[in-house]
């Protein structure tokens, strides 16, 4: 009996177009999702997805997203120009946008994450 | 008895001779193999780095070089979002290309890869045995060791994504020198490897300075020699390979010339000219991630057409960019946000993986770490 994975070369029948069909409906919905959060304010993104309910110390981001983004990290990133490569890293884009930090600045010191 | 005997284009069999048309076309005519990864303008945009240049010069135009207006139009709007969406889906999915091909395809491998799989192994055993028994145990050695480990990796974070930065463009760019049968001898090697080494040194002292020191560890004097030795070097091989081109008439792939020429522009120009920081926003995605994306796309269309015997064409190129990009965007978008997963069944684990909804920079660190060590041996040719 062979077992056939999803992707293989010779997968063949349902289960690979519908593992691709799910696969594709969820990366729309992200994609969306993060989209259309950034698209608006980061506060109501953490409304909406429900994350800070809990919280009653919870006060809407000073930084809202909708300024300038691109001109708050290249400005950012040229007083501090050590963090060059980590600002622009991916990882450290995703930080910014998710905790309402534009800028180099260290994360790890100034608790951007 | 019949013979059979071909000369000069006739096939004789016993007494008859017939003219035989020639097949094979000369040795001349032949085409020269393909000298680029995927396809020229491919290549130039995405790889060789020349599609960082015209966003950054987008970027600077749509926000008007005004970094202090904080009101953004439209159009910034829709750069950012385009920048941010493109740096999640090519920029941090890029990392589980190798990762999910370690754990993969990788593992039907006979050779072991012992050696450099001993980092994976110290990781297993910092999560799965030492910060558990820390925890329990309460053991101050143990946490003293946790956590020395932990402080070093965080602290050599950004030094060692420089290296990996630069060791792929290296890396690239000698694939491009081996399809056009450019043979780099032993002293150009060591020489590039030098530069690289020199590159990755002045890219900590000036970008990617460690965690924990403020600003760059050297002063502006010191780090103006640092530039200018980077500089000479970097043109000292250019006047050696293009002595060589006229000497010998072997010139480098332009594949290889460009993006060596623009890594070093890369690491060398943020402190001179600031201007480039508009081009250093997209250098982590459309130079490094994309490189890695034509990679993993190059090998798995070297693995898939011996098992198809025949070259890929249109109607299955889209089925192999989805078995490609599919399960990487998956898993990436999983794990990434994984906390948001987490925090509708236990909002106390999410906290712990991260506060704002996507993965906190100690899990981004590792899920770094382990493509960084994935990366050195799962892109080598089976052979």
């Amino acid at each position: 009996m062979t077992i056939r994975k999803p992707f293989a070369n010779n997968a063949k029948g349902p289960l690979p177009r519908l593992f691709a069909a799910l696969a594709i409906v969820l990366i729309s919905i992200f994609v969306v999702q993060i989209t259309s959060a950034y698209a608006f304010q980061l506060n109501s993104v953490e409304l909406r997805l429900g994350i800070h309910n809990e919280r009653s110390d919870f006060q809407p981001p000073k930084v809202a997203l909708s300024h300038n983004f691109l001109g708050r990290l290249a400005e950012s990133v040229s007083q501090d120009r050590a963090r060059l490569l980590w600002s622009a890293y991916p990882a450290s884009v995703r930080g910014q946008v998710f905790s309402s930090m534009v800028g180099g600045n260290d994360p790890l010191m100034n608790g951007g994450w | 008895m019949s013979c059979f005997r071909v000369s000069s284009g006739d096939l004789q069999i016993g007494d008859l001779t017939f003219s035989v048309r020639k097949q094979l076309p000369a040795l001349s005519t032949r085409r020269k193999p393909h000298a680029w990864l995927v396809s020229a303008s491919f290549d130039l945009l995405f790889i060789c780095g020349l599609l960082p240049w015209i966003l950054g010069f987008g970027a600077y135009i749509i926000t008007g070089g005004d970094l202090n207006n904080p009101i953004a139009s439209q159009s910034q709007h829709l750069a950012t979002i385009f920048f941010v969406v493109s740096s999640l889906i090519i920029g941090e999915a890029h990392q589980f290309t190798s990762i999910i091909r370690y754990y993969g395809a990788f593992r039907s491998r006979t050779k072991a890869y012992r050696k450099q799989r001993i980092p994976f192994w110290i990781i297993y055993a910092f999560f799965l045995m030492l910060v558990p028994i820390a925890m329990i145990l309460q053991s101050s050695w143990i946490s003293g060791i946790v956590l020395f480990i932990f402080q070093i990796g965080v602290i050599l974070f950004p030094v060692v994504l420089m290296q990996h930065f630069c060791a792929q463009a290296i890396s690239i760019g000698l694939m491009y020198c081996r399809k056009e049968g450019y043979n780099l001898s032993r002293s150009e090697r060591m020489s590039l490897s030098a530069i690289a080494w020199l590159l990755v040194g002045i890219g900590a002292c000036t970008i990617a300075v460690p965690f924990g020191i403020a600003r760059g560890p050297l002063s502006g004097v010191t780090n103006s020699c640092l530039l200018a030795t980077g500089a000479l070097s970097v043109l000292i091989f250019a006047a050696h390979v293009l002595r060589r081109g006229f000497v010998s008439n072997e010139w480098l792939p332009a594949g290889a010339g460009i993006m060596w020429a623009n890594l070093a522009m890369f690491i060398l120009l943020p402190l001179p000219a600031p201007l480039i920081l508009y081009v250093w926003l997209f250098v982590p995605v459309f130079f490094h991630a994309t490189q890695h994306w034509a990679v993993a796309w190059i090998t798995q269309q070297n693995e898939l057409v011996p098992q198809r015997n025949f070259a890929p064409n249109h109607r299955r190129l889209f089925g192999d960019i989805c078995r490609l990009a599919l399960p990487v965007q998956l898993i990436n978008l999983l794990v990434l946000f994984s906390p948001l997963i987490v925090a509708q069944f236990r909002p106390d684990w999410s906290q712990i993986l991260g506060g704002t909804g996507t993965l906190s920079v100690f899990w981004s660190m590792l899920v770094f770490y382990i493509h960084y060590f994935a990366d050195r041996i799962v892109w080598r040719p089976k052979t």
